[in-house]
């Protein structure tokens, strides 16, 4: 499974990446720009990425805009039978509106509030099939 | 000269006033054509045949009747008194009567002259009814205008302590947008431990390196509680406070709570003010709040706030420009409005700007005002210095 973290804090992306190295073979960025970059350049090479989680407050592009651009990249790329990345918003601010954003109009499939929990993200990874269940337990 | 006189009689008959002349017995001897016709009758009519108490309004005939046997007497020898008199259609006529004693051989009769004063008495009237409607309404309006005050002053009370929420609020919020990253890296730090131990990879240097990573960040969440302290504490008397330094370590402060906006601070005015630390930051916060949330909103991707400290002779003058696309003409003049907000309702209490105002308006001695430029607002904060 490739993973893709986009978050501006260092230390946060590094322990979001060391929490899912045994799982998936991780790239991580600290801006939205970049991440559709690479997002979209592994979808042109045939290497998706699988699972994506996204920061909400980044400079350069935010999260919720870099969702929509990834989403709208996908939709050019894939046949439909063809399953969409499991895109996970992160953000530290547990705010209503961002939800709404994000889950209507950005078309994430999960969100999850800072402080991020490892338990969360299998629980996460479980739920959408990214892993089998017997690992997370 | 006698009443039969033709030129006396010519005369009373066209006088302009009624004359009269009223005999022992209380009747009428004579009358000319305007008094007759100040009470719809011909002279004729009353003359000789009349009472002249049945033309007097019955409320005024006793006083009338004591006074004319006083003047028979010769107690009053002459009187000017106004009454009421009966019109032969039965309508009161007010009148003005000056009556005098007069003789005719040995026998006293009463003499006089009558104006018809119905107009000036109900143009009277009608003045004293307007000026007691003036007194009650003059009466009623310092009624109201002090009504009107105390609303006001309960409203002013109301608004001081929703601001001082909302304050406490803003300070809450503060720390807890603050200690959100903090509370992420020490959530993953400590989870880090658990995840390697788990793995069997925890080594010295791990642990050592997330020990350190965590103590820093607690030390970085009691240093956000002290700052908040300091800058929001209540000081009692004004204090000196130097202008520059104290601009410098508010944007620092705001600085360290927002990611992603450059801020730049020429502070220069080399001035002092006189006033309460907490109310300096509470202006400058709300301001650089305010434009904070303008480039948030609109996700301004280089968003950039520009605090400039300047000075000239005895005034001090702080500008606050952002270049988050400025505000609408429709509600630049009410954003100083309390409970005017742009944000929604779980962020914005629309009391920041106007605390903001009644701050440096009141407590400081200054003025704020707002303007557009020409990519963004621009704050302009007046103050005494020195």
């Amino acid at each position: 499974m490739r993973c893709l973290i986009a978050e501006d804090v260092e230390f946060a992306r590094e322990m979001m990446s060391f929490f899912l190295s045994d799982y998936a073979e991780i790239d991580s960025v600290d801006n939205g720009e970049t991440a559709v970059e690479l997002f979209s350049a592994a979808l042109a090479e045939g290497r998706p990425y699988q699972f994506v989680c996204l920061d909400i407050l980044m400079p350069q592009m935010d999260g919720q805009e870099a969702l929509k651009r990834m989403r709208q990249i996908e939709a050019l790329h894939e046949p439909l039978s063809r399953q969409k990345a499991v895109i996970v918003m992160t953000t530290a601010l547990n705010s209503l509106e961002d939800m709404q954003e994000a889950l209507w109009r950005g078309d994430c499939t999960d969100y999850l509030v800072k402080p991020v929990m490892f338990a969360d993200l299998v629980a996460v990874m479980t739920k959408y099939g990214l892993i089998p269940k017997q690992k997370s337990e | 000269m006698t009443l039969n006189d033709n030129k006396f009689k010519i005369l009373t008959d066209n006088a302009l006033v009624g004359v009269y002349v009223i005999d022992k017995n209380v009747m009428i001897q004579y009358v000319n054509n305007a008094a007759a016709a100040m009470l719809g009758y011909r002279p004729e009519e009353l003359m000789g045949t009349t009472s002249f108490l049945t033309l007097i309004h019955p409320e005024d005939l006793s006083l009338l009747s004591n006074n004319y046997q006083q003047r028979l007497n010769g107690e009053t020898p002459a009187s000017h008194y106004e009454t009421r008199a009966l019109h032969k259609s039965g309508r009161i006529v007010n009148v003005e009567v000056f009556a005098t004693v007069i003789e005719d051989s040995g026998e006293r009769s009463l003499a006089g002259t009558v104006v018809d004063i119905t107009a000036r008495t109900e143009a009277q009237n009608k003045l004293t009814e307007q000026q007691l409607f003036l007194e009650t309404m003059n009466r009623t309006l310092e009624q109201r205008v002090a009504e009107e005050l105390s609303i006001g002053r309960e409203k002013e009370r109301l608004i001081m302590q929703q601001s001082r929420f909302a304050a406490l609020g803003e300070m809450v919020a503060g720390i807890a947008h603050q200690w959100r990253q903090p509370l992420n890296t020490l959530g993953m730090s400590i989870q880090a431990l658990q995840v390697a131990h788990a793995k069997g990879t925890l080594t010295t240097e791990f642990m050592e390196r997330h020990s350190r990573k965590t103590l820093d960040e607690l030390q970085y969440m009691s240093q956000t509680i002290d700052n908040f302290r300091y800058f929001f504490r209540t000081e009692t008397a004004p204090v000196t406070i130097c202008l520059d330094d104290a601009v410098r370590k508010i944007v620092d402060f705001f600085s360290s709570s927002v990611a992603h906006i450059t801020i730049f601070v020429d502070a220069r005015s080399h001035k002092n003010i006189s006033g309460h630390m907490n109310e300096l930051t509470q202006v400058l916060l709300s301001t650089l709040n305010n434009s904070r949330d303008a480039l948030q909103q609109r996700k301004i991707s280089e968003g950039t706030i520009r605090v400039v400290v300047t000075a000239e002779d005895k005034r001090a003058m702080i500008r606050i420009a952002d270049n988050g696309g400025g505000i609408s003409d429709e509600i630049i003049d009410r954003i100083f409005d309390p409970f005017f907000s742009t944000r929604d309702r779980l962020t914005g209490s629309g009391l920041g700007l106007y605390m903001t105002r009644a701050i440096v308006e009141k407590n400081m001695n200054g003025q704020i005002a707002v303007a557009n430029s020409a990519d963004g607002a621009e704050f302009s904060i007046s103050i005494p210095c020195w």
